[in-house]
Order: C-alpha cells, then sequence, then structure tokens
C-alpha cells in the first residue's frame, strides 16, 4: 500500500495541473489576460523570510519553479486569478 | 463561474492535510472540504472548461515543437540534414482538455483517513529528502 505524498501529488500535481489550465483558459480570452495575472502575482508583497517568497516577473511561464514556489502561488491564488 | 471558489477550496484544502498538528475536528473538516473540493472540481471540469477554447500555451508548445525536434532526429539519424532546425512553433495546436481521470486526484480522498493512520502529513513527506537531493545534503 502506498502512503500519499502531498508535495508530489498536490503541489507538484493537482494544482499545477489545475494551475496550467488557468493559464490556457487565459491565454484563449487574450494575451492582456495573462499579462493581468502576471501583474497581480508582482504586486504581492513578501510574507516573513520564507512563507511568501517574491513572485517571478511571469508566473504564467511556470519557469524553473520548485515546490515551495507552487504552495506560494496556490496560497495567494485566490486574490490574484483575473476570472470569477 | 466558481472558478475562484475551486481555487478557495483547494488553498483550504492544501492548508488542513498540511499542518503538523491534527485534532479530530481538523480530520473531519478535512474530510468535509474533501467533498466540496471534489463538487467544485467536477464543476470546473464539466461547466467552465468547455466554455474555453484550451490550447497549448506558448510555452507548452516551443517545448512540443523541441521534442518533434528531437524525435524527427532520432529516427532519421541518417541524414540529420534533412531536420528543420528552425525551431518555430507547430502551427496546428490540438485542443487540450482538463483531465480528472489521474492516480494524484483519486489519492485526495485517501488523505484524511491517511491522517488518522500513520499521522500528519509531514511525518512521510518526501520533501526533506527532495530538497537535500536538489541542493546538497548537510549530512
Amino acid at each position: 500500500m502506498l502512503t500519499v505524498d502531498l508535495m508530489h501529488e498536490i503541489e507538484l500535481g493537482v494544482w499545477k495541473a489545475i494551475f496550467t489550465h488557468l493559464v490556457r483558459m487565459l491565454y484563449s480570452l487574450g494575451p492582456t489576460m495573462v499579462d493581468q495575472l502576471n501583474a497581480r502575482y508582482r504586486e504581492i508583497p513578501t510574507f516573513g523570510r520564507s512563507t511568501i517568497r517574491r513572485f517571478a516577473a511571469d508566473v504564467s511561464e511556470m519557469k524553473k519553479l520548485a515546490a515551495r514556489d507552487f504552495e506560494d502561488i496556490l496560497q495567494v491564488c485566490d486574490n490574484s486569478y483575473p476570472l470569477k | 463561474m466558481r472558478i475562484q471558489q475551486l481555487l478557495f477550496t483547494l488553498a483550504q484544502w492544501h492548508a488542513l492535510a498540511k499542518l503538523r498538528v491534527q485534532t479530530e475536528s481538523t480530520i473531519y473538516n478535512l474530510e468535509l472540504l474533501t467533498t466540496h473540493l471534489g463538487e467544485a472540481l467536477r464543476h470546473f471540469s464539466d461547466l467552465i472548461c468547455p466554455n474555453f477554447e484550451t490550447i497549448d500555451t506558448p510555452g507548452e508548445a516551443r517545448a512540443r515543437a523541441r521534442a518533434l525536434t528531437r524525435k524527427k532526429a532520432a529516427s532519421a539519424s541518417t541524414s540529420l540534414a534533412a531536420v528543420k532546425s528552425t525551431g518555430k512553433v507547430v502551427s496546428d495546436r490540438p485542443r487540450r482538455y482538463f483531465n480528472l481521470n489521474t492516480y494524484k486526484l483519486h489519492a485526495m480522498g485517501h488523505y484524511a483517513c491517511d491522517i488518522r493512520e500513520f499521522g500528519t502529513t509531514d511525518s512521510y513527506s518526501t520533501q526533506i529528502v527532495s530538497f537535500f537531493t536538489c541542493f546538497g545534503s548537510p549530512l
């Protein structure tokens, strides 16, 4: 029997898949929506030294991200995603 | 549209599953949230996603084009010159769908009972080992 694996299954699995699809949805509405998402993420200040780190200039590209970066993206996503 | 609701539920679920101290009530809340999250995900997949013409993001399209070039180069090993090394994004990008039929999604239902059986998720997290693999072991 396998135990669950929160980091690989949720942060790098389910959440990454959902976020990728949400970015695809934004691209289908036009590049300005993606810019809006990136701009909102850039505006988010850091919290503590390791809780929420500074976000990349273009979060939607998802380049060179570790699990903790995906965790940060998840923790502030409901303020940052432009669609209701 | 209930995208915000899905995102909030997922963030809440993640926070509860990652708690380093669990009580019976937090596990009960996790169980309730798992049900809500399942409903939100099915709603997202069945009713929200079909309204969008989703194709590969530019990054994914570039990666796909690179993989195709590599595949062609490997199959036509005799004449590498035949492979176009333009690196241009392939124009016919197929539609991409959101997939609910994955093991990682199925496993979300097991978190509550696994926490009851084996303890909090940080006890058997792969994060610590994974961090040392990436950044070098201090041991």
